[in-house]
């Protein structure tokens, strides 16, 4: 299963992150820390996977973020580099042409297609459309309310 | 999309975040924001939309790494608004901020309970992902029946959700979960592909745990996978073309756990992954992913041939790619492919060794842990070369640990000698000696201790080797605490065989008592250079004031352990004879009888009864205020309870139980011959089965066809092992300028590797692999071994090495063809080859004594498909009896005694599958429990016990 989920930007920024294990606050920011600048000082003639303490980390460069899924020893590491592949289409196909500011100011809209996606760690929905049929009902749905407070 | 929808605060706070130029401005910004919230969240009558955005806001401070507590409790209450978008914003804050032992959680239950229950399914599905996240033990009782209607549910995407609900309850009370098997059995059939998937992960979780209680689900499982390959899935799961790659990839991580050691479960998987791996290769990286799963699953399974052919010709096509994503996969898939069958990796020896110089650090790391999946005695010493080098650069914790573990094993297992032994290991303890098992260093001081226990003589020059060894690195200045162990016990015991000139044994008591003074992080390590001091002065009479000054002075230390040797020593002092009786040469290998009734004290007792002491009574007798005049013994056990009672005055202790703490441990080894959990005969056992046994890895020796061949070669020729009888060009030992410094290290890597032909081919490409044929012709030109090979050899059959030098037609030479690569134009993997029939022949044994540790036994248990369990009526009165006769009437070897249950483990003749007994007795009845492979040779064991043990 996928422990953990991190974006970061190629200053070494978090855009997002979602931990899959209970992991405290503080361990987390450590986590990051460690893990950002592991991955930021990694040349990009090298493969995508990294050992680091007893998981593995795989990650990808999209445009200024890196993606990050940090996997335990026995999943398949190519197939967690899909899945983040599989997320960032979801984000492209949802915002049209994602960039990072979008991820700046709705990163709660990422967390949301992040959640259709994953789910404890696996990847529960492989198809694009799936989520983004979720979403825009989610989306209907807040508006709907929205709309009907306005008028009541 | 812009921050056009937010609030003007909000939207100058995230861009004034984005323009900061430090993490100090941030950080102040940050904590003015918070202020803000604050403020905001005290004022009444906030409306939800407003809520939401302080929300957010709050996360957005948390993620900056702030604490933003204050605002968790009205996540919490957004939960309970009845609004829909407040109710979701406050679960997904909820979510964020809280964890499954926070104290909120006790707020969130009800409103979870009332929420799963709900007619909106968008509600409930919010639920259901809080579920997911913050579920703990005390909730399940109240949620998990809910969680269960609600995979009846009509919306796909709550039954989804639902059963990964399931299969976070599984993860925290697995029985909770394992009640409701069948209702979970159903979801894998629910007409919603996705929710099915969904399903895979529980079912994954449950065939771990209970692997056996799965089988039946295979051919489902197998018919899915089949389904999904033929993409009769919606178009929708498909993924760059591939379909539902996510599916087919937890299903075949499914069906390696079930076919594990199941050649029956296994068979039905065979077509599918074949057919699976076909139409994954359409080049696209999911695909090679799906293949890469698909060689894990069939490295596991009950091996087939040709399906490791195509593994392994696709896993070739991996690690010979430019792209490094896949290389990595294809060093990853070799190491396990190895595992099976070490001839493959042959093949790959110019990549391999490419891959160990590349600058990328994984690739490197995975390669190093292939190298030592590959390792076999021919080339270990160049294996371990390279581990310790890494071992010497690395800087990285996890790295090292994991290379000392390594170089510990491949040392232990594959040692061609004890000399190369005990510098290697001196390099691991000198390296990072902070990282090694105590136990490791024990396993040393009792090769020095024992010898190899062959040759008298050869031990004792390794002992002399030992002791020059260490009073040299004595000399260095700085050592670490467990080498300077070692050193002081073996000096300790053995300083009178030094040989180096200019070394008395005063030199050597000084030097001892120089280094006392080092500062050291383990306090044990002082006591056991006052140990070794203390057996040089009580053996040789010594006569040093410089050590004894040092021991008084040592007697105010805060160590109790080391002020107890230091009075200890003054005591001793007054009396030679006595000192040396305590602390004899070269009796650490004795056996110290223990006197457990203490029968020494009657007289003692006696005279303090007849003084009108009171007779003792144990604990349990006070306790029940029985009659107690009866109990003369006195007894030294009480049982663990509160003591109102002073203490009486100390007697004298023996001098039996006064071994200090470094011998402690030799007599206990030496008390019982049994191999307790170490294996300690690990350097002295270099045998053909050391490749593949099985302990090693925590993996079924599922391929016991493992290379025999290093039967024909000795250790030390180096690489010119390659070179089999079959082929002609070869590189030689002594290259003729032809063979450049990468293919001389490849071919030191892959010696003894079996791939005779493949060792080849860098050199010489254009020869045409020979066919089986001309392999197994000349097996009668196989050279002769030299003398020294057949000592080394601990070959099971005594008579093999004669077979190897006189090749007959019996067993030997079958072993023999079995040697080169012939293995791998084998149908199927043939364990051992029968020898042919002969007249008479005494009868088989059925299992082989096989060395393995508790925990390894632990690890393999489960892998072993059938199990007996005997009863037997038994005379036997204790567990040493009971191992006793295993070993002599059964051939097993025993593992080790706890208490009354006993544990041994033999291997199945012939071949290397293994065979546990587990014995528990409670006179006069004693329960087995067999387990191994096949439920044949498990009911013939259980017959054997039946008969050996009654």
């Amino acid at each position: 299963m996928i422990n953990f989920i991190l974006l970061i930007s190629r200053q070494g920024k978090t855009r997002l992150k979602k931990w899959f294990v209970p992991c405290p606050e503080r361990d987390q920011f450590r986590t990051i820390k460690e893990v950002s600048s592991l991955i930021l000082n990694r040349s990009p003639k090298v493969c995508n996977f990294l050992e680091w303490r007893d998981y593995k980390l795989c990650y990808k460069r999209y445009a200024s973020l890196f993606f990050i899924a940090c996997i335990e020893q026995n999943d398949n590491e190519l197939l967690a580099l899909e899945m983040v592949h599989h997320f960032v289409e979801c984000l492209d196909r949802y915002f049209g042409n994602v960039c990072e500011l979008d991820l700046i100011f709705n990163f709660h809209k990422a967390y949301y297609i992040l959640d259709e996606i994953l789910i404890s760690g696996e990847l529960q929905e492989s198809s694009k459309r799936a989520v983004l049929h979720h979403i825009s009902e989610q989306d209907a749905m807040m508006q709907e309310n929205e709309q009907a407070k306005r008028k009541g | 999309m812009s921050g056009g929808h937010l609030s003007k605060e909000f939207f100058e706070l995230v861009k004034s975040i984005g323009e900061s130029r430090s993490k100090q401005e941030e950080d102040k910004i940050i904590v003015g924001e918070i202020a803000i919230l604050k403020q905001h969240l005290s004022a009444p009558n906030i409306s939800a939309k407003k809520m939401k955005e302080y929300m957010i806001r709050a996360v957005y401070a948390e993620m900056l790494g702030h604490d933003a507590s204050f605002a968790y409790i009205h996540a919490v209450k957004l939960t309970h608004e009845k609004n829909l978008f407040a109710k979701r914003i406050g679960y997904l804050t909820c979510n964020l901020f809280l964890h499954k032992d926070h104290e909120l959680m006790l707020l969130l239950i009800n409103t979870m309970q009332r929420d799963l229950q709900s007619a909106n399914h968008i509600e409930v599905c919010s639920a259901l992902a809080s579920v997911c996240r913050l579920v703990n033990l005390e909730m399940i009782p109240a949620i998990s029946p809910l969680v269960f209607k609600l995979l009846s549910h009509p919306q796909e995407a709550v039954r989804k959700k639902a059963i990964v609900a399931v299969h976070k309850f599984f993860k925290i009370v697995p029985e909770a979960v394992l009640d409701q098997k069948d209702q979970i059995r159903k979801v894998l059939c629910d007409p919603d592909p996705s929710v099915m998937g969904a399903s895979l992960h529980v079912l994954c979780e449950i065939a771990k745990a209970h692997p056996a209680s799965s089988k039946d689900l295979v051919p489902s499982f197998v018919s899915i996978l089949k389904q999904i390959t033929e993409h009769r899935l919606p178009r929708d799961f498909d993924y760059h073309r591939m379909p539902a790659p996510w599916l087919q990839v937890k299903l075949l991580s499914i069906l390696s756990i079930l076919g594990t050691a199941d050649k029956a479960a296994s068979e039905h998987m065979y077509e599918i992954l074949q057919e699976c791996m076909r139409r994954a290769d359409s080049g696209v990286n999911v695909g090679y992913a799906i293949i890469y799963e698909c060689v894990k699953c069939i490295t596991r399974i009950f091996p087939d041939h040709g399906l490791l052919e195509l593994a392994a010709s696709n896993i070739s096509r991996f690690i010979s790619s430019e792209n490094h994503n896949l290389r990595y996969l294809g060093v990853t898939g070799l190491a396990q492919i190895v595992q099976v069958n070490p001839a493959y990796a042959a093949e790959h020896q110019m990549v391999v060794v490419d891959c160990l110089e590349d600058p990328d650090e994984t690739l490197k790391r995975k390669t190093l842990d292939l190298l030592f999946r590959m390792t076999n005695p021919q080339n270990v010493v160049v294996v371990v070369d390279k581990l310790t080098f890494h071992l010497r650069t690395s800087v990285d914790s996890h790295l090292r640990r994991d290379l000392v573990q390594k170089i510990t094993s491949l040392a232990e297992r594959f040692a061609p000698d004890n000399e190369w032994y005990v510098n290697t290991m001196n390099t691991v303890f000198e390296l990072s000696g902070e990282l090694v098992p105590a136990e490791t260093a024990y396993n040393l001081m009792r090769l020095v201790a024992e010898g190899a226990g062959e040759d008298e003589s050869a031990d004792t020059a390794f002992r002399v080797f030992a002791v020059n060894t260490y009073l040299k690195l004595l000399e260095k200045p700085t050592l670490s605490d467990i080498l300077v162990q070692v050193i002081a016990w073996v000096l300790g015991e053995y300083a009178r065989l030094a040989t180096i000139d200019g070394y008395t044994i005063e030199d050597i008591a000084d030097l001892l008592s120089e280094c006392i003074e080092r500062p050291f992080e383990d306090p044990s390590t002082r006591g056991y250079l006052v140990t070794a001091l203390l057996k040089l002065i009580g053996q040789h009479g010594l006569k040093s004031t410089t050590a004894e000054d040092i021991i008084r002075s040592y007697r105010s230390s805060r160590m109790t352990d080391l002020q107890q040797r230091c009075y200890e020593f003054e005591q001793l002092r007054q009396s030679p004879a006595l000192m040396r009786k305590v602390l004899p040469y070269d009796a650490s290998c004795e056996d110290i009888a223990v006197n457990k009734d203490l029968t020494f004290l009657e007289s003692f007792v006696r005279q303090k009864l007849d003084e009108g002491a009171k007779p003792y009574q144990n604990a349990s007798e006070r306790a029940a205020r029985a009659q107690t005049q009866n109990v003369p013994k006195a007894e030294v056990e009480t049982k663990p309870s509160l003591n109102f009672m002073p203490y009486e005055a100390p007697t004298k202790a023996p001098p039996v139980s006064f071994p200090p703490a470094v011998e402690t441990h030799d007599a206990a080894g030496g008390e019982a011959p049994v191999p307790t959990g170490l294996n300690v005969s690990g350097p002295r056992k270099w045998g053909p089965s050391g490749y593949n046994q099985p302990g090693g890895k925590g993996e079924p020796p599922q391929a016991p066809a493992a290379p025999p061949q290093e039967k024909h070669v000795a250790p030390d020729q180096g690489f010119s092992q390659v070179q089999t009888s079959s082929q002609k060009p070869v590189p030689k030992a002594e290259p003729s300028g032809a063979m450049n410094e990468k293919q001389r290290m490849a071919a030191a890597l892959f010696s003894g590797l079996g791939g005779a032909a493949a060792a080849s081919a860098p050199a010489a490409p254009s020869v045409p692999k020979p066919a089986p044929a001309v392999a197994r012709a000349p097996p009668q030109e196989k050279e002769a071994p030299p003398p020294s090979a057949v000592d080394l050899l601990d070959l099971d059959d005594g008579g093999s090495p004669q077979i190897a030098q006189s090749p007959s037609p019996q067993g030997g030479d079958m072993l023999l063809l079995d040697m080169d690569d012939s293995v791998l134009a084998q149908p199927t993997p043939v364990p051992v080859p029968q020898p042919p029939p002969q007249p008479v022949q005494p009868p088989q044994p059925l299992l082989g004594p096989l060395q393995v540790t508790t925990p390894q036994v632990g690890a393999m248990w489960p892998q072993l498909a059938s199990e007996r369990v005997v009863q037997i009526h038994t005379s036997l009165g204790s567990c040493q009896e009971m191992m006793f006769r295993m070993q002599n009437a059964m051939n097993v070897s025993p593992v080790e005694i706890i208490g009354m249950e006993g544990i041994a483990a033999g291997r199945v003749l012939p071949g290397n599958d293994p065979c546990f007994l587990h014995g528990k007795l409670s006179p006069p009845r004693l329960d087995i429990k067999i387990r191994c492979r096949d439920a044949g040779v498990a009911q013939n064991v259980a017959d054997l016990c039946q008969r050996a043990l009654s």
